[in-house]
């Protein structure tokens, strides 16, 4: 019995420990580079420092940056302080990137979630109920709204919604971030301003936060996740084809068993997908941030990005990473917890 | 054992069905409880409550101010305002030494009545004629927390800045302040600068938005080892002294200033402004349209010009110092030869660009000097479009078989970008090659700072002080920073530096205008218009006070009853 848990055990082991290498690799790769991309993209210091610095100026600062070492110095410097747990800080701001990320990323994680949950609501149904009739008129119908949904741009999309429901029939709050201009955020707990408004009990600014929710999470559940809906249709189909439903059928199981059966047996690439469309999502949805003026890590993204300010751009992308790689990572264990094959294939 | 298998198995399936119907009314209701959310807005909006909406209508908002703007302040400390976001901000935090005399536009608006100044935090300033600057700090001047302004909290300005090399430096090294032994306590609430000799621009220098007075206290209170002047702390929480100061801040949502209590100057209209945070420019016109918000500001002049007929708004639109220039760096070819630089000149629409691309909304060059300065003299300008006259240049330039050259912009700059297609066409027709370059901003101002290219195109340029000896030393002096055309001209030079002295108003009109005629000869640079300043704002606010900076001042705003 010890043997065979202890061979479980090592099977995990080893497992879980190739793919964080493997994570490992990817993200150092990541960091190569962002580091040289943001380094090619030209030196900062005169555009931080403003048109009338004067050479001692930028000299100065370059030196105090670091900027005047070479890049393979300058990016040993920032791998070093990066395994210290450091990303460095905001030229601008002169905050530490890390609190900076930590005090945007759970709207992003609020607003990935909304969008998640909304997205599965209407992508899983439907692919479910399209693959029972293949090119019938729900798989037609649903074909159409993958092809919108990947093919529509999510900033247009945002601002369209925008411009009906918010602009054109006055039913959806202003595109002004989490909640009204003016308004007193809850106590902060979570971060999350509608969760944070439910933990206090005020009901005002949970409905507020709600409202301005809707918009950006029903732009981001169009947009993100009809591949989630292509695939549960094209796995059911694959399945419901397969040798065990046929035999289901055989046997005389009513339809719906054989269904709910086909349909635990596509759930595996599904949540896989589901993973990575989420992974993706946290890593900062910044065209929908940017619309909805959502103050969360895509639009700090953007707003480094155009002030030139490496170290909040770097921190984010490796953050990014970070989360793709480990919701990616949860999602291969637990397929290797739910389906035998995997387990079989990773011994 | 088959029989309960298939009961098993009956279970299973009606629970399946089961759960795949209520996952579909679950899905059904969620979508429908979502448009419901979205729906409450409105009347969220009207609850009142704490998330309720103070941009719901102009008059329900009071002495609430607010502005949509493209994103955070850069910093909130004043030594390093360099950018046109903090700079706004840092100029309605901190009292600044003296401020700009104001008059009335004739327009509806107030304008700094140039060069005049009068105290903010000083009572009054005197220069001697040996450059002995002798100050004195107003007694009723205070700190937010109440406490007075003295000697020792100007002297401790002084020293921030110098020592720390900060980007406030400029203000005091121009008018040649350089040491703090120059710098002296007079007595608790007067000190006096030892400038070299009398500077004609002490006060705009001292008007500057960072030559803004910090709160001493408090950045003392934050002054460590590592950081021998609190600038982390400034930066991210502002060390204020001005008529407002910081009540909330929400990097990437909204910065919340409040009017500041022990204010001293005339106590400002709006009590709480709120600078909302709105990235998208389409957005931030939506928002001015609807009326949720009082100011629209970040906006290109083609979209603060679209907004001109929308019910309800006013677009501010005056007359500024800025210009859209093309830039030569002369020592690159083919700009080495004046020729060139006049067959270009020749060869540029201006009228086309000024109704086109600029809206309207500009004046057609009269000079490279800005003709809305109050410096300008009506020195020769022959350039207008005039194809066949640029053609003949060239040839005696011995181009006639065409010139190809590269000009940059920043892709930042939406209105260098439009501007830079006409030019090239019109630059085509006379045997002109222009390529534009579209460079990121950081590479942009490295470039443009090591005068590696051969020619650039920026807009909005503008000089926050208008005075000739500024405007020459910042532009057109053979050693200045921004003499990003490698100018080089003795009767200029040898001209800034009797600018740099306190002259006599006809002698310094006389030598203003001897300069605009060597610019005006030399053409480093090219006016393609001089751009209206354009500030988007409901109809209902009042107040507004135009000064060279262009930066909105708060405390003049009112809402109209």
């Amino acid at each position: 019995m010890n043997a065979v848990l202890q061979g479980s055990a090592g099977r995990w082991s080893l497992f879980v420990g190739r793919r964080l290498i493997g994570a490992a690799v990817a993200l150092l790769g990541v960091v190569v580079l962002v580091f040289v991309v943001t380094r090619m993209l030209g030196d900062p210091a005169a555009l931080i420092l403003g048109p009338r610095a004067t050479p001692e100026q930028i000299a100065k600062f370059r030196s105090d940056a670091g900027y005047d070492q070479s890049i393979v110095v300058q990016f040993w410097n920032y791998v070093t302080n990066l395994l210290q747990g450091d990303l460095g800080t905001s030229r601008y701001t002169q905050r530490p990137v890390s609190d900076e990320i930590a005090s945007r990323f759970p709207s992003t994680l609020e607003l990935a979630a909304a969008g998640m949950i909304l997205g599965l609501l209407w992508t899983i149904p439907l692919g479910i109920i399209a693959a029972l009739r293949p090119r019938g008129a729900v798989d037609r119908f649903s074909q159409f709204l993958v092809e919108f949904g990947v093919a529509i741009p999510s900033f247009w999309l945002g601002l369209l919604l925008v411009l009906v429901f918010s602009t054109g029939l006055g039913i959806a709050p202003s595109p002004v971030g989490e909640l009204d201009i003016g308004a007193t955020e809850p106590p902060r707990v979570t971060g999350m301003i509608a969760v944070d408004a439910l933990l206090a009990g005020d009901m005002s600014t949970f409905r507020s936060a709600l409202a301005h929710l809707a918009l950006p999470a029903i732009t981001l559940a169009i947009t993100s996740c009809p591949p989630i809906l292509q695939l549960t249709r094209n796995t059911m189909i694959e399945v419901l084809r397969g040798d065990f439903v046929r035999s289901a059928r055989s046997f005389g199981l009513p339809e719906r068993t054989v269904r709910w059966y086909a349909f635990k047996n596509a759930l595996l690439p599904i949540s896989t997908m589901v993973a990575m469309t989420f992974g993706f999502l946290l890593g900062g949805t910044v065209l929908v941030e940017t619309v909805f003026s959502w103050p969360g890590i895509g639009l700090y993204a953007i707003q480094s990005m155009q002030r030139f300010d490496y170290e909040p751009v770097l921190g984010i992308v490796i953050l990014a990473s970070a989360v793709y790689i480990l919701v990616y990572l949860i999602a291969d264990l637990v397929a290797m917890v739910v389906d035998p094959r995997v387990r079989e294939s990773t011994s | 054992m088959t029989t309960r298998k298939g009961t098993d198995v009956l279970d299973d399936a009606r629970g399946s069905g089961r759960r795949l119907g209520r996952w579909l009314a679950l899905a059904l209701t969620t979508f429908a409880l979502v448009a419901g959310v979205a729906a409450c807005g409105e009347s969220v909006n009207d609850s009142g409550g704490d998330g309720g909406d103070k941009a719901a209508s102009e008059s329900d908002r009071g002495d609430t101010l607010i502005i949509a703007v493209a994103g955070d302040p850069e910093t909130l400390d004043a030594e390093w305002g360099q950018a046109a976001r903090a700079n706004e901000t840092i100029k309605n935090l901190y009292a600044q030494w003296v401020k700009y005399e104001t008059k009335d536009s004739g327009d509806g608006y107030e304008i700094a009545d140039l060069p005049n100044v009068e105290g903010e935090v000083l009572e009054s300033i005197d220069q001697a004629d040996d450059g002995t600057v002798t100050m004195k700090v107003r007694a009723d001047a205070k700190f937010p927390d109440g406490s007075p302004i003295t000697a020792d909290d100007l002297i401790f300005k002084v020293k921030r800045s110098l020592e720390m090399q900060a980007g406030s430096i400029f203000d005091f090294n121009i008018i040649g302040l350089t040491k703090m032994s120059q710098v002296k306590k007079v007595s608790d609430s007067e000190i006096q600068f030892k400038l070299p000799k009398a500077s004609p621009i002490v006060g705009p220098m001292l008007r500057d938005q960072d030559a803004g007075i910090v709160d001493t206290k408090l950045v003392k209170e934050h002054m460590t080892d590592d950081d021998p002047w609190g600038t982390e702390w400034v930066a991210r929480n502002a060390a204020p002294t001005g008529a407002y100061v910081i009540a909330e801040n929400q990097p990437g949502s909204r910065l919340v200033l409040k009017a500041n209590p022990e204010y001293w100057g005339e106590e400002p209209y709006f009590k709480e402004v709120i600078l909302q945070i709105v990235p998208s420019p389409d957005e931030r016109m939506l928002l001015l349209q609807e009326g949720k918000v009082d100011i629209a500001e970040d906006l290109s002049i083609e979209a603060a010009a679209r907004l001109k007929d929308a019910d309800g708004v006013n677009v501010r639109s005056v007359p500024s110092i800025s210009q859209d220039l093309l830039g030569f760096v002369m020592d690159k070819e083919p700009f080495d030869d004046p020729l060139v630089r006049q067959a270009v000149a020749y060869a540029i629409p201006y009228e086309d660009l000024a109704s086109g691309v600029l809206q309207g909304e500009a004046k057609t060059p009269k000079g490279v000097w800005p003709q809305n300065s109050i410096w300008f003299e009506d020195a020769e300008w022959p350039y207008a479009h005039d194809p066949e006259k640029a053609k003949e240049l060239l040839q005696q330039a011995g181009k006639a078989e065409g010139v190809k050259f590269s000009v940059e912009i920043k892709d930042t700059d939406a209105d260098a970008a439009a501007l830079a297609v006409p030019i090239q066409t019109a630059l085509k027709d006379v045997g002109i090659d222009m390529q534009i370059e579209e460079l990121s901003a950081a590479q942009f101002t490295e470039n443009i700072g090591k005068k590696s290219m051969q020619a650039w195109i920026q807009t909005n340029l503008g000089s926050y002080v208008d005075d000739p000896y500024y405007q020459t030393f910042l532009w057109f002096g053979t050693e200045s920073v921004l003499n990003w055309f490698k100018y080089s001209n003795p009767k200029v030079d040898a001209a800034l530096e009797k600018f740099s002295t306190v002259l006599p108003e006809d002698e310094k009109r006389a030598l203003a205008k001897e300069v605009q005629t060597e610019l005006n000869n030399d053409l480093p640079t090219i006016s393609l218009g001089e751009p209206n300043y354009l500030l988007p704002m409901r109809d209902d606010i009042e107040g507004f006070l135009y000064e060279p900076d262009g930066l909105v001042t708060y405390r003049t705003l009112k809402r109209a009853e």
